[in-house]
């Protein structure tokens, strides 16, 4: 391989830090302070009247009917989190398509090994129960 | 493209195929994996042997083939084969998840083979993203639910954390250079490694690797880990996860040619930061495992010294280091497993009385604590010795004294964990751990093996400099 002259950012690719550092700093400082200032502020001078119209969570003036712990049934969650993973893969294989006809028929068997291994996933998601849809009885 | 010179990778990916396979299956006998995994793992050890003087570089030059990749390789198949002689009694983890365990105790080295032989800053961060995510997945796999997804969600953040760290110093360092492979960075990092970018970009990313050695200011997760990790699996992270990283430093390390630097100056800051944590840690500690920990954050300390010596004699100290480490830690470790018959966390009040109920065992476990304290007729010693002396050979000598005195300390609580198992009589009687004969052989083995290779280390140090000359 022929050696060819290496990139190398200049030292002062960057900009310097030293006349800036100084009024940021300072900037800093005082946001801060006027950030300390006025929570102090509000809470020595400020009156405190709770009620229970007051307490109550903001729903954008419908009135709240219980907690919003709910328990979800967990197949959401596995559909959701099966989702997710499929469709981040779905990014890489979007990339190669772009690119599907300069990549010839050695990018083509590379994507198919990586869909092959997320079939391969799939499958394992599928006979483990993750699909489920409601209780099953099955014992494995 | 060679293919026969990928044979280790390939052979571990068809392993771990086949446990995807069989973890599918319904489940005949619990049994079956163990045998299929253990005559798998020695496949593999044989495999890698066989490919220890192959050479070459593929995909695309991303991906170096050579004495150093290879002899990390054969250290890695032998802690897989090691760990999975371990699991007969696979009692810490559920029985339908025993394909899973080893489907990813496969796939972890595969990712940490890949990783020693990775040489360009994509794939190096690939592979070692995969080791880490089976690792999450398998500390998760404990039986005591509870326990397993606090130990494995605690790795996981601190895990993509280090990781993110890790991507923030790659981005730095290819924003300061525009290069990726390492052997371009080699001709250009030394002449700047004293510029703040490069430097931050450098010491950022390894961050990544600290956090799989479980180095200062990245072994928060190391204690809760072990404890809530199953025995054996602990064993695995405790052995073959710190040898990959070693592997990786030292690439990484030697790639930076910072001799006499700032970088130098920090890694010896970070190595004697945590050996002081990890010794001081140790000393308090009632769990084996987390005082196992603990002591592994100051044996990364230790084997620090030999990487940031940045010299042919400390990268040999290193590599050594890696193997002693391998088979210190693997003894205590089947000591932790043989103890904890039904898969749970030993105190070391559990070790008393030891010499009696097995004193082959008692034997084992006193070995390994001395050579991991560093007491002379064993590979402990002569590991600590090679380190010091390479240390000693770049004139640093505080960093060597520092060092000295932390093995001081360390020797209280190594002496306890001796203590415990020969002079404490137990409170309660408890049945003597069970050791079959093949147990048996092992552990006899293991014990001679620490003291042989004490005495007469030269094959090992020659392999070692043959391994480390590519580096310089």
């Amino acid at each position: 391989m022929p050696m060819q002259p290496l990139p190398m950012a200049e030292a002062n690719a960057l900009s310097p830090w030293q006349p800036g550092v100084f009024s940021l700093s300072i900037y800093f400082a005082a946001v801060l302070v006027l950030t300390i200032v006025l929570l102090a502020l509000a809470t020595w001078l400020g009156e405190r009247r709770p009620s229970v119209e007051k307490l109550r969570a903001y729903e954008s003036g419908i009135i709240p009917t219980g907690t919003a712990r709910l328990r979800l049934p967990v197949p959401f969650f596995m559909v959701a989190i099966f989702f997710l993973i499929f469709d981040v893969e779905g990014a890489y294989i979007f990339s190669w398509a772009v690119a599907c006809y300069d990549l010839g028929w050695k990018g083509w068997s590379q994507i198919s090994f990586f869909i092959a291994v997320l079939i391969l996933g799939l499958i394992y998601i599928w006979r483990k129960g993750g699909l489920e849809w409601g209780p099953t009885f099955k014992k494995r | 493209m060679m293919w026969q010179q990928f044979t280790p990778e390939l052979y571990h990916f068809a392993a771990a195929l086949l446990f995807t396979a069989l973890s599918m299956t319904r489940r005949v006998d619990n049994r079956r994996d163990y045998w299929v995994a253990l005559s798998l793992a020695g496949g593999g050890l044989i495999v890698c042997l066989a490919a220890v003087r192959a050479e070459g570089l593929l995909f695309l030059n991303t991906y170096k083939v050579d004495l150093f990749a290879q002899l990390f390789k054969v250290l890695l198949s032998m802690g897989l084969f090691l760990v999975v002689a371990l699991c007969s009694e696979l009692n810490g983890v559920a029985r339908r998840w025993h394909s899973e365990f080893y489907l990813l105790l496969f796939t972890c080295t595969l990712a940490m083979m890949l990783l020693v032989s990775s040489v360009h800053l994509i794939s190096i961060y690939v592979s070692l993203e995969l080791s880490s995510y089976s690792l999450y997945v398998l500390v998760a796999l404990r039986r005591d639910a509870a326990m397993g997804t606090q130990a494995a969600l605690r790795y996981f953040l601190i895990g993509i954390f280090s990781s993110a760290i890790m991507l923030f110093g790659l981005a730095l360092l290819y924003a300061a250079t525009g290069l990726t492979y390492l052997s371009d960075l080699v001709q250009v990092l030394p002449g700047v490694i004293d510029q703040p970018l490069v430097l931050v970009a450098v010491v950022l990313t390894l961050g990544g690797f600290f956090f799989k050695l479980a180095l200062f200011p990245f072994h928060f997760w190391a204690p809760d880990v072990y404890v809530g990790a199953p025995n054996q699996l602990a064993a695995f992270i405790a052995t073959a996860s710190k040898v990959a990283a070693v592997a990786v430093l030292l690439r990484v390390v030697a790639a930076t040619g910072g001799q006499e630097t700032l970088l130098v100056d920090s890694l010896a800051a970070l190595a004697i930061i945590s050996m002081t944590v990890g010794n001081l840690a140790a000393l308090v500690q009632k769990d084996f495992k987390r005082l196992l920990a603990y002591s592994s954050i100051a044996q990364a300390g230790y084997v620090l010294i030999g990487i940031l010596c940045m010299s042919p004699e400390g990268a040999d100290a290193a590599i050594f280091y890696a193997l002693a480490l391998l088979l210190m830690k693997f003894t205590c470790f089947l000591a932790v497993v043989k103890i904890a018959a039904d898969g749970g966390n030993p105190s070391l009040d559990a070790l008393a009385g030891l010499h009696r109920r097995s004193p082959l065992l008692a034997l084992a476990l006193m070995m390994a604590v001395f050579a991991l304290a560093g007491i002379p007729p064993t590979i402990g010693f002569t590991a600590k010795l090679l380190v010091f002396s390479a240390a000693m050979h770049k004139g640093y000598l505080v960093l060597v004294l520092i060092a000295m005195f932390n093995v001081v300390i360390s020797l209280y609580y190594y002496l306890l964990i001796v203590k415990a198992a020969y002079l404490t009589e137990p409170a309660v009687e408890t049945p003597a751990p069970v050791l079959s004969l093949s147990a048996r052989a092992l552990t006899t083995a293991l014990i001679i093996a620490i003291v042989v290779v004490g005495f007469y280390p030269n094959p090992l140090i020659v392999m070692a400099r043959q391994a480390s000359s590519s580096l310089f």
